[in-house]
This record gives C-alpha cells, sequence and structure tokens, in this order.
C-alpha cells in the first residue's frame, strides 16, 4: 500500500522511528494527487509542491523522536475554515478572492502541532447541500465511482481523505455534512458535541448548528485529531469548558455490558436494503460480544428534516446579511447608490441554493408566518432534544444508518430537490440536539459503494463512539457478519 | 400560497436583485417548501418551551482588559475599495 493511503497513526509511527521521512510522504502523496485529482477534484486551491515540500523538510530536520507526534503530516481543510497563507472561498463567487487575516483556532492548533495543509477543500457553496454539486466552481467526484457525488457539504474533504489525497482533514456539519459525505466516501466522519470543538474562524452560515467535524481513514485517527484539538477557545463563546478526555484510551475497550439503542423510526422508514442488513449485522456482531441492544423510539424524528430546514435557512438568511459588497469579497462596480450596489452584488455573487436558503429563512421570519413556521419549529427542536435526552438516560448510544441510500449519480438531484431535503434525513437529529455523532464505514453495497453506520452519543460522549466504532471497524475489517 | 409579488418583496428585504423569470422560479421553489415545513403544524407543541440552543450555554464573560486586534490595514485589505483607514461605499443619501 502506497503511504499515503496509510492512517495517520501508523505513518506518524513510521515517521518516529524514521522509517520513512516526512519529504517522502509528502512526495508520495504528491505524486497521488498528480495521478488523481483531475478526476475527483477534491480541493479547490492545492498548496504549491515546493512549498509543502519545504515544510516537510522542515519538519524533518526539527524532529526529535516521538515528542512531536503530528509533524510534517499532510492534511487538508474544508474551504469555509480560515487559513492565513491559502484563500478562503466558502466555494463562493462572493470570496473568490478572500484571503483570511487571521486564522480559525483549530487551524492554529494543527499549525502549531506542525501538521501540513495541502490545500482547501471544495463543498457545496457555504456549506449548503449534500452532494458538492453546489460549488460555484465544479462538481467533486467521489474517488470510489467517479460517475457518482461525494456527498456534501463536506464532498472534497471526504473524497480527499478516500483518494490519498490527504492523510485526514477537517470539515464542517450543520445537518449531515461530515458524516454523510463521510458514509459516501466509505471514511470516518465524526460531529462532536456543540461546543466541544472551538468554531472561531468558521465561516457560519447556521450558527446554532454549525460544528467543525473530522474526517479520518479510521476510528483510531479520529480519536487522535480530537485529543489534539477539543478544548475551551475564549475567541468562541459557544465552546465548552467541559473535560477533554484521553480519547485514545477508548479505543478497543471491552463493550460488553454496554446498551446499544436502535431507533425503530430509523428501520422502520424508507432505507436500502443492503443498509439495512448491514445495521442487522452490527447489531449481531455487538450482541455476539456480550453489549444489549434494546429498540427505542424517537418519535419526533420524522420531523427533524423540516425544523432543520426552517430554523437554518432563518438562521443563514441573517448570517449571510453580512456578504454586501463593503468589507470583503465581491463588490459591483455599475451601481451608483448602496442599496443597487447590496442588490447586484448578491445577486453576482450567491448561486441559486444559497439565495433559495436565504429567500426561504425571510419566508419563514416575516410576521405572518413567524408563529406557525419559526417558532413552531423552535419548540419541535426542543422536542427532538428531549427524545434524545430521554433515551439516552437509558442507553449508552444510539445506533442507525447514516445515510437512507449509497452514493447516487451525479446530476439527479437538481432534479428532485426533495432527494436532497431526505437525504440528510437520519443526520439532522443529531445537530438540532447537539449530541456528537460518527459515521462509521461498514461494507459495501451491490455496487460496491460504501456503506455507513452512524453512531450517536450522549453529549461529550465521544469516548463511547470511539470505544464501539473501533469494535465495529474491527468486525468489518475481518468481514466477520459482513 | 406565494405569490411572485410576495418574493419580491422577500428579494428586496434580502437585498438580492431578481429578473421576473427568477422571481417565478423561485415562487414555485418557495410553495413547495412552505408546504413541506406546514407539515410540522401536526406536531403538539402546545406546553413546549421555545429553545434557541442546541447544548446548554455556559457563563462566556471575561475580564474587561485591552488585548490586541487586527491591524487596520490587515482588516481593510480585502475590501473592495478603502481610502484612509476607511471602508468605502457608493452613494448613500442624495
Amino acid at each position: 500500500m502506497k503511504l499515503c493511503n496509510l492512517p495517520a497513526h501508523r505513518l506518524i509511527e513510521m515517521l518516529s522511528t524514521k522509517e520513512i521521512s516526512a519529504e517522502e510522504l509528502a512526495q508520495d502523496l504528491l505524486r497521488n494527487i498528480q495521478a488523481r485529482e483531475d478526476q475527483v477534484k477534491a480541493y479547490i486551491t492545492i498548496d504549491d509542491a515546493e512549498n509543502i515540500l519545504a515544510k516537510a523538510k522542515a519538519a524533518d530536520a526539527k524532529r526529535d523522536g516521538a515528542s512531536e507526534p503530528f509533524l510534517g503530516l499532510p492534511m487538508a481543510i474544508k474551504d469555509n475554515i480560515c487559513t492565513t497563507e491559502l484563500p478562503t472561498t466558502c466555494a463562493s463567487k462572493m470570496l473568490e478572492d478572500y484571503h483570511s487575516p487571521f486564522a480559525a483556532t483549530v487551524c492554529e492548533k494543527l499549525e502549531q502541532a506542525g501538521l501540513i495543509f495541502v490545500g482547501k477543500t471544495n463543498l457545496d457553496e457555504f456549506g449548503m447541500g449534500s452532494s458538492t454539486e453546489n460549488s460555484a466552481f465544479y462538481p467533486t467526484h467521489n474517488p470510489v465511482d467517479p460517475t457518482r457525488v461525494p456527498g456534501g457539504s463536506s464532498g472534497g474533504s471526504a473524497a480527499a481523505v478516500a483518494a490519498g489525497e490527504a492523510i485526514w482533514a477537517l470539515g464542517t456539519d450543520a445537518g449531515g455534512s461530515v458524516r454523510q459525505p463521510a458514509a459516501f466516501c466509505g471514511v470516518v466522519g465524526l460531529k462532536p458535541t456543540y461546543g466541544r470543538l472551538s468554531r472561531y474562524g468558521l465561516i457560519s452560515f447556521a450558527p446554532s448548528f454549525d460544528h467543525i467535524g473530522l474526517l479520518t481513514r479510521d476510528v483510531a485517527d479520529c480519536a487522535l485529531l480530537l485529543r489534539l484539538l477539543a478544548g475551551h477557545d475564549p475567541l468562541d463563546a459557544t465552546s465548552s469548558r467541559s473535560k477533554v478526555a484521553d480519547y485514545p484510551n477508548a479505543l478497543g475497550k471491552e463493550i460488553a455490558g454496554l446498551t446499544v439503542g436502535v431507533p425503530a423510526e430509523f428501520l422502520q422508514s424508507n432505507l436500502q436494503g443492503e443498509i439495512k442488513g448491514a445495521i442487522h449485522d452490527a447489531i449481531q456482531a455487538l450482541k455476539d460480544a456480550g453489549a444489549v441492544v434494546q429498540e427505542i423510539s424517537l418519535p419526533h424524528l420524522g420531523h427533524g428534516p423540516s425544523a432543520y430546514y426552517a430554523l437554518s435557512c432563518a438562521e443563514a438568511s441573517s448570517n449571510l446579511g453580512r456578504f454586501d459588497g463593503v468589507r470583503y469579497g465581491l463588490r459591483d462596480e455599475s451601481a451608483q447608490d448602496v442599496t443597487t450596489m447590496f442588490k447586484n452584488t448578491r445577486r453576482q455573487g450567491f448561486g441559486p441554493e444559497v439565495k433559495r436558503r436565504i429567500l426561504t429563512g425571510a419566508m419563514v421570519l416575516v410576521k405572518e408566518r413567524r408563529e406557525e413556521c419559526y417558532l413552531k419549529a423552535v419548540k419541535v427542536r426542543q422536542l427532538i432534544k428531549e427524545d434524545f435526552h430521554r433515551v439516552l438516560d437509558d442507553v449508552d448510544l444510539i445506533l442507525g444508518p447514516t445515510t437512507p441510500t449509497t452514493a447516487f449519480k451525479l446530476g439527479t438531484t437538481n432534479l428532485d430537490p426533495a432527494l436532497v431535503y431526505d437525504a440528510d434525513r437520519f443526520t439532522v437529529a443529531a445537530n438540532l440536539a447537539g449530541v456528537p455523532a460518527m459515521n462509521l464505514p461498514f461494507g459495501f453495497d451491490g455496487a460496491g459503494l460504501p456503506i455507513g453506520l452512524q453512531l450517536i452519543g450522549r453529549p461529550f460522549g465521544e469516548e463511547t463512539l470511539f470505544q464501539v466504532g473501533s469494535f465495529l471497524e474491527e468486525c468489518a475489517g475481518s468481514g466477520k457478519n459482513i | 400560497m406565494i405569490s411572485k409579488k410576495e418574493v419580491e418583496r422577500l428579494a428586496d428585504m434580502t437585498r438580492i436583485a431578481m429578473t421576473d423569470d427568477e422571481l417565478a422560479k423561485f415562487a414555485e421553489d418557495l410553495n413547495e417548501i412552505l408546504d413541506r415545513l406546514m407539515g410540522l403544524a401536526e406536531v403538539d407543541t402546545q406546553d413546549v418551551d421555545t429553545t434557541y440552543q442546541a447544548a446548554p450555554l455556559e457563563e462566556a464573560t471575561r475580564e474587561d482588559v485591552i488585548t490586541s486586534s487586527l491591524p487596520a490595514e490587515e482588516v481593510l485589505k480585502n475590501a473592495p475599495e478603502a481610502v484612509d483607514g476607511y471602508f468605502r461605499v457608493p452613494r448613500i443619501v442624495d
């Protein structure tokens, strides 16, 4: 296997014993990008090869045994997270030339730990979409089958990790934007608890839903990366002070005695047969290992997508007001007065999906509809949150599918907006409730496309996700039960 | 029902210039979306509190001390037009 396809924890070992150098790793990865990127199109911006190699050499020179384990690992950042060296476009014409004057807190932590940013990955414009086809520049293709979408909105990050074009990547997840592409591309995707990771420097679209998330080759990498990035940040008022666990310790821990709940609503809904089969296999494997698996009910789950859509659009319509051609980004130069300048700038800068969501947000917030749409959705959100908290009092973990189907074909979502609305059906609930959730690759369907299981935990219970995730990953890897 | 006229009002409120065709297309979309959102009406929310945050927020206060901020030229470097340390925009009042 090529170096660029190995999990980070393996590479960290090889780097610390000098079995390989960061320069060799960077060269291997750059060769792989050369070979695959034309087809996959995971990136919007790729840093100069020279610059990446110079950083890798510097990492090799600095290395002193295992004291700085992440030195020289090449990774990718979703292009709605601010970096100072590389531009941050949000895959929007509005920010095509934007160079952030500051870096996101998570990016600063990564750079301090010595990781190298290979480039900025493609997304649905401002994170609005589930296929990466809403990028203002070009769609990303699924590395497993290039006729299919990688999912979205973090499709570029998921594709980069799956194709060996980055060792791991940051994404963002407001309604499933890390987990759904992770499922479609066959990688691990974690949306941590709301507040676990600082969001300072994330160009937000719906602040009560937005999370920074992680896309990695395996569960062990995910635990390592979360431990590196988690913690309170005074620059993000919503970041939590709760204790950061030693996440890698949870890997491989005995699962006997754990209680796993499977929502009846997940299995009864319209779900691809092979995904349903994978869930049953996972249930059997958990039972065989001594876990207690029980059926549970989240009665308001079916209303999740509508509540999510109403609230996230409302937040977006207010949030995206900042893109007005004054302080940064595009400006229409032809307008003679400021209001026309605002209107023309936003007309030219935003794509159709962004406009649709801004209008939807305004529609649910206007006086005539505020009560029946916006406030109604706020209350339904509360009910969904209560459902989760009630269930998670009894079970340690919830198990279900990440997506109703495996990756769909490019070009099909624009024909049927309902398909995308439904694609988020299983993922939005965790954002509405703020609980942590992870996609775990678990076998393939008949067409060879990856199937993803979703594990949902208690607030700040990421350790349980890693514990059960590493167990199921081993089952999937050994071919046992699947 | 969302009329084209209403979309025009929403587009004006959100400051997005639109052609007649776009207004008609978005009217169709918004009607479809509103239909789905009205499905929320079947949920009984009589005694439910309004919640705006997913997680209980912790106190986010800090000491009121002066800290450094970005230099003005850094703040202005992405501006389409800046003059004398200010953002410049087209005429606002006649």
